[in-house]
């Protein structure tokens, strides 16, 4: 007896798991960049609340909502962490709105872990540290702006 | 009250000169209701009951020699007798909605060397920490919509940590049903934090009533309402995962417990599901009065082996043993009623408010080898009945004694009695705590080298509203009607709780 309602209900329940695919971008390289994106700016990028010194971050920038919900980045990048912050940069940027997410790949699998439900078990984290409630951060709570030259952003790992 | 009285007087004439459609439509129709807080506050101005759903006095307790009331310990019972329970109701003046939501107390009753010491701490959960720390609810709890909440990636952010207790392997567990059991040390009740069975189980809901075989098996699961799934697990004695297993197509009724044979789980999924959208947990569940209960039956040598029955309309928090008797149908005992009570009685004991809910009756249902199932019959007419419990010697069998908590006021508070019903002759023996008092669930205590079932003793606290002060009440569950052999008093009241576990000495 699948009603409306219940629809409705299992759609926004599944935004959790949304959180899964949607943080962990999909990367060909370790250090992905998209053709035709580029500028003048720069971003490094300060991730700290590391609890686990080992396996990889992994990165994606967005510069679209769409990219951003859809999993389209222009930019990746995957990092050894060694320690409990590490720094990464993505270069050669219009200037303009972009957002990140990345997760820990605490195993090193390649892969955001889950459990048998479908739910996060590997930290993650969006830009302005923005948090989801039942699901990813939103475009709007994540987006930041860059202009031409050297920018930073500080992230933390949830 | 005249405050109040002219505000009802003033919105009454406003009503009567408007658009009553149009302020019907915007709510401004109705008096405006006391916040849950200001109710309750009113209420435990007068009503001595209401102390029962007052927060804990503090947040760590402890009592080195908790004072002898009357008789006196009786000789073979030496262990420690753990309870949990939702002890945190209100922060930054605002009191929760729902009983279940209040963030988890487990106490230790250590009887031993003459004396009982008592101790009581909050369970440091990741959400009780946050919360602690700003002063502030911060995640919508079971029923309660919290204002700017804070991040929820999974259920454990919202762990309350308040249902139950397992001692294993050396450690105490403390249960809850949405998410991960958490981990605390036996002695000191210190959290250690939470459970992880396995990498891949991190963070998996795990219920607060694991089944103990007489071998020191635990069975358990762990509900996930909204994918129609559930996983069980099967943890050695020594607090191993030994197996898991993921079953599917289970209806989203709210599961709180189950029951087991000595072949057989069986999950019963009640007529309260998960069909709506609501900004929480609770609200997400509606009571669908046509709705046949499904019963779920699977095999613990072979989990894949699977059969289904339905049972009318109904719900249930509790149930008592269950066996196959010898022509293979399954039997088992149940506290069985209506969604009456998780809807409107633990919302009302919030605000202080009496409620008339339909009772939950003792019953015993069939699932036969045919396929058929039915409530066999209900076993006691006279009150509503909790908190089942039974000789755990004789888990998985036709065991002839249950014991339950009654209790004969329709307000659903008080006065109560603890009931032993002998199943084979359908006596019913008990003892009645009195009007000043309301009794929580007693666990059956087997004598050292006992061979009668209902050798050994029943041990269970209750809430005395005259001396403001809970007790710990030791019975001889051989005979109940005798009244306690010990009453001993804690120097203050802890909030009621719901469940408890015994290690033994």
């Amino acid at each position: 007896m699948e009603t409306k309602m219940t629809r409705k209900f299992k759609n926004i329940m599944m935004t959790m798991l949304l959180v899964t695919v949607s943080a962990a971008p999909a990367l060909a390289d370790d250090n992905f960049v998209k053709e035709g994106v580029n500028g003048t700016a720069d971003i490094t990028v300060t991730l700290t609340g590391i609890k686990d010194a080992k396996g990889v971050v992994t990165a994606g920038l967005y510069n679209s909502e769409d990219g951003y919900k859809n999993g389209g980045s222009v930019r990746g990048v995957r990092v050894d962490v060694v320690s409990d912050t590490l720094t990464f940069n993505y270069e050669n940027l219009p200037d303009g709105e972009y957002a990140i997410k990345l997760f820990h790949d605490v195993d090193g699998d390649g892969e955001m872990g889950t459990n048998l439900f479908g739910i996060p078990t590997e930290p993650y984290a969006f830009s302005n540290n923005a948090v989801g409630n039942m699901g990813p951060a939103k475009w709007k709570d994540a987006k930041f702006s860059i202009s031409n030259g050297d920018n930073t952003h500080a992230m933390k790992l949830n | 009250m005249g405050i109040e009285f002219s505000r009802r007087t003033a919105l009454g004439s406003l009503a009567a000169g408007a658009a009553l459609g149009a302020l019907a439509s915007c709510g401004a129709g109705a008096v405006p209701k006391l916040s849950n807080y200001d109710s309750y506050a009113r209420s435990a101005k007068k009503n001595s009951w209401a102390l029962g759903w007052r927060s804990a006095p503090a947040a760590d307790l402890s009592t080195p020699e908790v004072k002898l009331v009357s008789g006196a310990l009786p000789k073979g019972l030496t262990g420690t007798f753990y309870r949990n329970g939702p002890a945190l109701f209100e922060r930054d003046g605002l009191r929760l909605n729902h009983w279940f939501g209040g963030d988890g107390m487990v106490h230790a009753y250590h009887v031993g060397d003459g004396k009982v010491a008592h101790k009581g701490r909050m369970v440091r959960t990741g959400k009780y920490v946050r919360e602690e720390k700003v002063g502030r609810f911060l995640v919508s709890a079971f029923g309660t919509k919290i204002e700017s909440p804070g991040p929820i990636s999974g259920p454990d952010d919202v762990n309350a940590a308040n249902t139950s207790v397992l001692p294993l392997g050396g450690e105490l567990l403390a249960l809850w049903e949405g998410g991960s059991a958490y981990r605390l040390d036996d002695t000191t009740l210190e959290t250690i934090g939470a459970k992880t069975w396995a990498p891949e189980l991190k963070g998996m809901p795990f219920s607060a009533h694991p089944k103990v075989e007489t071998d020191g098996t635990v069975w358990n699961f762990g509900q996930d309402a909204f994918g129609s799934r559930m996983i069980i697990y099967k943890i050695s004695k020594s607090g191993k995962l030994a197996g898991m297993h993921l079953l599917k197509d289970v209806p989203a009724g709210m599961i709180h417990d189950f029951c087991m044979t000595k072949k057989h789980l069986i999950f019963v999924a009640p007529s309260f599901r998960a069909v709506q959208n609501a900004d929480t947990f609770f609200g997400m569940f509606k009571w669908l009065p046509n709705e046949s209960q499904r019963v779920i039956v699977v095999e613990k040598d072979n989990l894949d082996n699977r059969r289904e029955y339905d049972l009318p309309p109904g719900f249930q928090f509790h149930y008592g043993n269950a066996w196959e008797d010898k022509s293979g149908d399954i039997r088992f005992s149940v506290c069985t009623g209506d969604s009456g009570f998780i809807e409107r009685g633990a919302t009302a004991l919030m605000r202080g408010e009496t409620f008339d809910v339909n009772p939950a009756r003792l019953a015993h249902v069939v699932l036969r080898t045919n396929g058929s199932a039915k409530i066999e019959s209900i076993l006691d007419e006279r009150t509503t009945h909790e908190f089942p419990q039974f000789n755990t010697n004789f888990q998985g069998t036709d065991s002839r004694y249950l014991y339950t908590v009654g209790d004969q006021a329709k307000s659903g508070v008080g006065p109560m009695s603890i009931l032993k019903h002998d199943l084979s002759s359908g006596n019913i023996s008990s003892h009645n705590y009195g009007k000043h008092s309301l009794a929580e669930e007693h666990l059956f205590i087997p004598r050292r080298g006992a061979v009668r079932e209902d050798d050994g003793w029943l041990v269970g606290t209750s809430l005395n509203l005259k001396s403001k002060a809970t007790r710990l009440n030791i019975l001889n569950a051989a005979h109940l009607e005798d009244g306690p052999l010990a009453v001993l008093e804690l120097p203050y009241a802890v909030p009621l709780g719901f469940h408890g576990a015994w290690k033994g000495a």
